[in-house]
């Protein structure tokens, strides 16, 4: 972008430069200041834009050729939640207008908002390639988390949802969330009625989907585990 | 359906010609000009007039006795001297683009590149042009009187623009050459000032020893400043025409081709 001219400056030239006719260039560039957000940042110059407005500005004019593809490498990366929110709006109405959109993140999260397939990437090669609900599946079933009241043994409860139920259960530093992956939600409703019946004090628990930061480590540890036999 | 197809589908536009394209970055630059009218006020306003009085009031008592006898030798000289440091700005607009990436962009659409540098160095004309009557509706206020009249004035006017535009290509590669703006300053204001000062802009040539006026009546600066004295006070001779015509042709047709070649060239790095 030439951060000495205008938000929208910038759109009617670049607009001009890829064929439009002066009168559809003013319109189009009015049109995208206004969906990406951008509308009264419109007559000021680039050069006084944040980040994240400067990523939606750079967004719009990338769409003006009407690419089939688009390439966004890390596009969220450095901004606050707020900015990112916004630019995640806006990729996803490049993908409704029927761009294909590459995109490349550290962030599991926004890649599960905003992808229809993911490819997980580690030490260069491509370890799992899939939809987001396929990959989050490949680790097998829902996360059990159960919070201890302070001053319970933490042990015993793991070894009780072993020896009783087959759970991998495990406790974090402080020893008062225990985590278990279960299949179903039935095995877990009997875990924690078994704890129940052993009189164990649970101050809260819950079930949850896996996120993709679970998926990525376990396949990340099964990797490395491959790597070491 | 091939590849071609689908995307002439999907995108009917034709990418513009050289001649749209060129008043695509015309308006670029006036959008520059546009969006920073102070800077514009003071490089094409406050400075001419300060160098004009400058020069007009502290050489005029040595070199000619008066005011209104130094004031009409020095003026063309000072039209020459104020536009000329002027086009160096082409060369720094090409190297900040290079610098923020807006070229990349640039490089990677559909459309004539060379418009990029004859649209921004066509429209810095309008900067000089300010520049000119500036210094010319000063010189009048101080009591320039050229011999040629108001015909004489807008010949001078329009050889000055023409001469600035081929001077602007050597400033224009200084710019693509180098790494970053300052640089491009820098470098060009050490050949400007003082092929500048080395001429016959404030004082005639015919005062110096003989190999010294020889050398400074071959400078580029001295033969456009010969040619504007001559239009401005209708003292122009064929052979001045010719030099101030021929040097400038002389810059365009080595610096002009140079630059674009360069230009295109830098998409490889």
């Amino acid at each position: 972008m030439d951060e000495s001219l205008t938000g929208w400056q910038n759109l009617t030239l670049f607009a001009g430069l890829h064929g439009y006719t002066r009168k559809e260039a003013r319109a189009v560039a009015a049109e995208l200041l206004e969906s990406f957000r951008l509308a009264d940042a419109g007559s000021r110059t680039v050069g006084s834009y944040s980040g994240g407005m400067r990523r939606r500005l750079d967004l719009a004019a990338g769409i003006l050729s009407r690419p089939e593809v688009m390439f966004l490498d890390e596009p969220t990366t450095g901004l606050d939640p707020q900015s990112r929110r916004e630019l995640w709006e806006a990729v996803r109405r490049l993908v409704k207008n029927g761009t294909t959109v590459l995109l490349t993140t550290q962030y599991l999260e926004e890649a599960d908002q905003l992808a229809d397939r993911i490819g997980f990437i580690a030490q260069g090669r491509i370890i799992a390639v899939g939809t987001p609900e396929q990959l989050k599946s490949s680790i097998g079933g829902k996360t059990l988390t159960i919070r201890l009241t302070k001053g319970t043994n933490t042990a015993n409860v793991c070894r009780l949802l072993a020896s009783e139920h087959g759970l991998d259960a495990r406790w974090d530093d402080e020893g008062l969330v225990v985590k278990a992956a279960v299949r179903e939600a039935a095995l877990a409703n009997a875990a924690i009625g078994t704890l129940v019946d052993h009189s164990t004090a649970i101050e809260d628990f819950s079930l949850s989907e896996p996120i993709l930061d679970d998926v990525y480590f376990a396949l990340t540890a099964f990797r490395g585990k491959e790597a070491a036999s | 359906m091939n590849v071609a197809q689908a995307s002439e589908t999907r995108n009917p536009r034709r990418s513009p010609g050289a001649l749209a394209a060129t008043a695509l970055f015309m308006r670029r630059t006036l959008h520059h000009m546009g969006n920073n009218g102070f800077g514009l006020a003071i490089e094409a306003v406050f400075s001419p007039i300060v160098m004009l009085l400058i020069f007009t009031f502290l050489f005029s008592g040595a070199i000619s006795g008066s005011v209104s006898g130094y004031i009409q030798y020095l003026l063309p000289g000072i039209l020459v001297l104020t536009v000329v440091p002027m086009t160096v700005y082409s060369g720094t607009t090409l190297c900040n683009d290079i610098a923020k990436g807006v070229y990349h962009r640039f490089r990677t659409m559909p459309f004539w590149q060379p418009a990029a540098l004859f649209g921004s160095v066509i429209a810095d004309g309008l900067r000089y042009l300010a520049a000119l009557l500036t210094v010319l509706a000063a010189g009048l206020a101080l009591g320039f009187r050229p011999d040629g009249g108001i015909a004489g004035a807008v010949l001078a006017s329009i050889y000055v623009l023409i001469f600035a535009f081929c001077v602007s290509w050597v400033f224009a590669l200084i710019g693509i050459v180098a790494k970053q703006p300052e640089t491009v300053s820098g470098t060009s204001m050490m050949i400007v000032y003082p092929l500048l000062f080395a001429s016959n802009v404030l004082v005639d040539t015919s005062t110096m020893p003989r190999w010294l006026q020889s050398a400074i009546d071959a400078n580029p600066i001295s033969i456009a400043v010969a040619l504007t004295r001559g239009l401005l006070h209708s003292t122009a001779s064929s052979v001045d025409l010719a030099a101030g015509i021929g040097v400038g042709f002389l810059l365009v047709i080595v610096f002009a081709p140079l630059t674009i070649y360069v230009y295109l060239k830098r998409q490889s790095r």
